[in-house]
């Protein structure tokens, strides 16, 4: 793992003992956090400051001049910005709260997991009861929910399918041991299946 | 496991709630078997059952539930101001 990861050296080693083409688990962008707290009326006056109609709808990701905007609750939003940027992210925002909202620099406060391949949907399935289905969570959406015991914020970027991992710092080790097991689970199942299935015989079914 | 759906976030598993007992509780003006019946008294019945529910690893809003104590049915769920699902 390069100098100043957010995975320690032994992390570092499970996952790439863990990763294969089908899933892999990579340490995340670094990023400033906010987190904007606003009653409705707050709410409009943000979003057009930001050139948007609105901010995201429950369980969506949009992004915006400020970085990716997650919906977190009926009146909070996560906004992830550049590294560095909050400050100056804090001063766009707080003007248009008037006094009907909060803007606090939560920056640390999560670190991001990046999880790539055709096989992640089943990776995540082993630890989160989220139901991950392409039909029903789509990219661009974004979840809080579980992983193992500990809350974490999912983020489906594209159709990779990719998706982040918003975990609190504390909590990386118990999640990226969640995590490498479930990729050991497909490796293993993907390996099987190789093993035991003839290159040139489909499946035909009887009428 | 139940199948909760929260009115933010949709059909969810029980694990990411907690349960907060039962729901709809109007304190007494004052008297004290009043307090009394508010604070150790349940209604325990069997079938539908007004409770409130957290969505403590997604939304972390509080919601209510109707649920069948025979059958573990979610008869229906709604937010704590009444209004219909997501705004």
């Amino acid at each position: 793992m390069a100098d100043g990861s957010p995975l320690a050296a032994h992390l570092g080693a499970l996952i790439s003992k863990a990763s294969f083409d089908d899933a892999r688990l990579t340490p995340g962008a670094r990023v400033d956090l906010l987190s904007v707290r606003a009653r409705r009326s707050a709410v409009q006056r943000v979003a057009t400051a930001l050139g948007q109609e609105s901010l995201p709808p429950p369980n969506a990701c949009r992004a915006t001049i400020l970085g990716d905007c997650f919906w977190l609750r009926p009146d909070e939003w996560l906004f992830a910005t550049v590294p560095g940027g909050a400050e100056a992210a804090m001063k766009t925002v707080e003007p248009h709260l008037l006094d009907d909202g909060a803007v606090i620099d939560v920056s640390g406060s999560r670190i991001i997991l990046e999880l790539t391949g055709p096989r992640t949907r089943d990776v995540l399935s082993s630890c989160c009861p989220l139901d991950l289905d392409p039909s029903v969570f789509e990219p661009g959406r974004c979840a809080q929910s579980i992983i193992g015991k500990v809350s974490v914020l999912l983020h489906l970027v594209d159709a990779t399918p990719r998706w982040h991992l918003f975990v609190p710092p504390s909590y990386v080790d118990y999640v990226v041991r969640w995590l490498a097991d479930g990729i050991e689970g497909a490796r293993a199942e993907q390996e099987n299946a190789l093993a035991t299935t003839p290159h040139s015989s489909p499946v035909r079914m009887l009428p | 496991m139940l199948l909760i759906t929260c009115p933010w976030c949709g059909a969810r598993e029980e694990t990411e709630f907690r349960h907060g007992g039962e729901g709809v509780r109007v304190p007494p003006d004052g008297d004290d078997p009043g307090w009394t019946r508010l604070l150790y008294y349940r209604e325990n019945p069997a079938g539908p059952y007004a409770e409130r529910w957290v969505h403590v690893h997604g939304c972390r809003q509080w919601f209510h539930v109707v649920r069948d104590t025979t059958t573990h049915q979610i008869l229906s769920t709604r937010r704590l101001d009444g209004q219909e699902g997501a705004a």
